[in-house]
């Protein structure tokens, strides 16, 4: 490396695309052809595993730490939402972990149950809508601010997560390494953002549509039409802002496509969600100075940007943790400001297991599961 | 043996007329696969879950699919190998050969198939029984049937 990098051992730590592996488990010097063996430090090793069936994992009695009170966990594939709830129901399996193993209409089924318990973790990422400032109507701040305002994000945390995706307010949660710097949320206010619409000239027409020098406020939000949940928070964002005067037309498209039109910067407001727990905030922001999501495309509008993309240069290479954090605050003030990003919910790790297990907790990587704290009563 | 004849030349006409047909399929279905919007190596790089996926990572991949090759070299390279039985690389997994997916799961595709082969034949053949002999022949297909079942 020719320049510090402080995110280093945060990627170092990181157990998934890329892990650390011991030199004597590769083959021919890579992993590029597997490897031939799995030697780690952890408190369990692996023992036996069938592909896309199941894995199973014995104490380790080498561990150097306290050793955990289960012995084996036997870890299944079981790729249908609603065979993992029958397997649990029927003692098959003792827990269901992850941010989308279950959909929170099943889990909150659960949330009052003596013979299951439920867990969620702390927001690992947030559901947010991206707005294309190079768009000659989103280009104007107002517009941008207006939409923040005329957005009830806990009504969608209520009526479409059953509350268990907490309300967004900014970009990044609070917990969020370095993203504790004192935001001001936009108050859902259908009055202030009506208001900020007429100050900005568009103005409600007997149509009971706002329009601006004969132009008519129309906006489009792409969304992902694999998925169930951005639909339905599309349609229901389209009626309130209907309420206001303004048009949304919504259209999903299928993942891959969806995903190059965002890169390509085809989008007036999209769906996205951030990298989500270890990669925020460092990893998300170092991104959006390249093409690489639809981050750089839809920041081509604002006045700031090469400020914005300079302090995160800056950020990643700096030392001094003072500074990093100044650094930071000033990059989230900004984009904050800018308001380009419409925040929803915070997406959180989510279990659901027999009430007889304990010590079920979220480690700090949504990809961590801390089977080495539980034991059975 | 003269009997015979007629029926082995057809056959033997029939399976050679199938290789250029399936070479006809093949090459349709590469063409079409070729007119997906999306750049595959990427695709490829976003099922893998790599967190940057810079032009370079996209250029690195290409060269790896083999993509960067001419459209009828490809094509020619992939039918070439399967006619050794390299069907490629799974790109959601590169670990996974496409021949080993295909037998992982060729044994329960053939439980599954064979037992609603077995289960139809039962259904058609049992109403249409009229004749002791069909009677019999309907009795063992449903011992089979249940066996498989």
């Amino acid at each position: 490396m020719s320049e510090p990098y402080y995110p280093m051992l945060t990627e170092l730590a990181c157990i998934r695309p890329f892990a650390m592996i011991s030199p004597n488990c590769m083959i021919n010097g890579s992993t590029k052809d597997g490897v031939n063996g799995h030697i780690g430090t952890g408190p369990y090793v692996l023992t036996d595993f069938v592909t896309d069936e199941y894995a199973v994992f014995e104490r380790n009695e080498n561990y150097w730490g306290e050793a955990p009170a289960i012995r084996k966990i036997t870890v299944k594939v079981i790729p249908d939402n609603q065979t993992r709830i029958m397997a649990l129901e029927s003692g098959e399996i003792d827990l269901i972990f992850g941010k989308n193993m279950i959909d929170a209409d099943a889990i909150s089924q659960y949330v009052d149950s003596d013979k299951f318990t439920v867990g969620l973790s702390d927001p690992t990422s947030t559901r947010h809508i991206v707005m294309n400032t190079t768009h000659e109507i989103l280009g104007d701040p107002a517009v941008r601010r207006a939409l923040q305002h005329a957005t009830d994000r806990q009504t969608i945390s209520d009526g479409i997560f059953y509350g268990l995706e907490q309300p967004a307010d900014t970009l990044y949660a609070t917990t969020v390494p370095y993203c504790n710097v004192g935001l001001k949320p936009y108050e859902y206010s259908t009055e202030t953002a009506a208001q900020l619409l007429d100050e900005a000239g568009w103005v409600l027409g007997s149509d009971k549509m706002r329009a601006k020098n004969g132009k008519q406020l129309a906006l489009d939000l792409l969304y992902n039409s694999d998925s169930v949940t951005e639909k339905t928070i599309s349609e229901y964002l389209q009626s309130e802002y209907l309420k206001l005067g303004i048009s949304m037309t919504i259209h999903g498209e299928e993942e891959q496509s969806y995903r190059d039109n965002m890169k390509a910067g085809n989008f007036d407001m999209v769906f996205n969600i951030c990298w989500g727990t270890p990669y925020d905030p460092q990893s998300s922001l170092a991104a959006m100075r390249a093409p690489v999501y639809g981050d750089y495309a839809a920041q081509q509008g604002l006045e700031d940007k090469a400020e914005i993309d300079e302090a995160i240069t800056k950020i990643l290479t700096s030392t001094d943790d003072a500074e990093r954090q100044e650094l930071y605050k000033s990059v989230l003030t900004n984009l904050h400001e800018d308001a380009m990003y419409l925040p929803l919910t915070y997406e959180c790790n989510k279990a659901l297991y027999t009430s007889a297990l304990h010590g079920v907790h979220f480690g700090t990587d949504q990809y961590d599961v801390p089977f080495a704290d539980m034991y059975f009563e | 043996m003269k009997k015979g004849l007629p029926m082995k030349r057809y056959v033997v006409r029939r399976l050679l007329m199938a290789i250029p047909l399936l070479l006809a399929i093949s090459f349709v279905c590469f063409c079409f696969i070729n007119l997906i919007p999306s750049n595959p190596a990427e695709v490829a790089l976003r099922v893998q879950q790599t967190p940057v996926i810079t032009d370079e990572i996209i250029a690195a991949m290409e060269e790896q699919l083999g993509l960067n090759k001419p459209f009828f070299v490809r094509y020619f390279d992939w039918v070439l190998g399967c006619l050794h039985g390299d069907f490629g690389i799974s790109y959601v997994n590169p670990k996974r050969t496409v021949a080993g997916e295909l037998l992982r799961c060729l044994p329960a595709t053939l439980q599954l198939a064979g037992t609603s082969f077995l289960s139809s034949w039962r259904c058609s053949v049992s109403p249409s029984a009229s004749s002791v002999q069909s009677i019999r022949t309907a009795g063992l297909i449903k011992l089979c049937a249940d066996w498989s079942l």
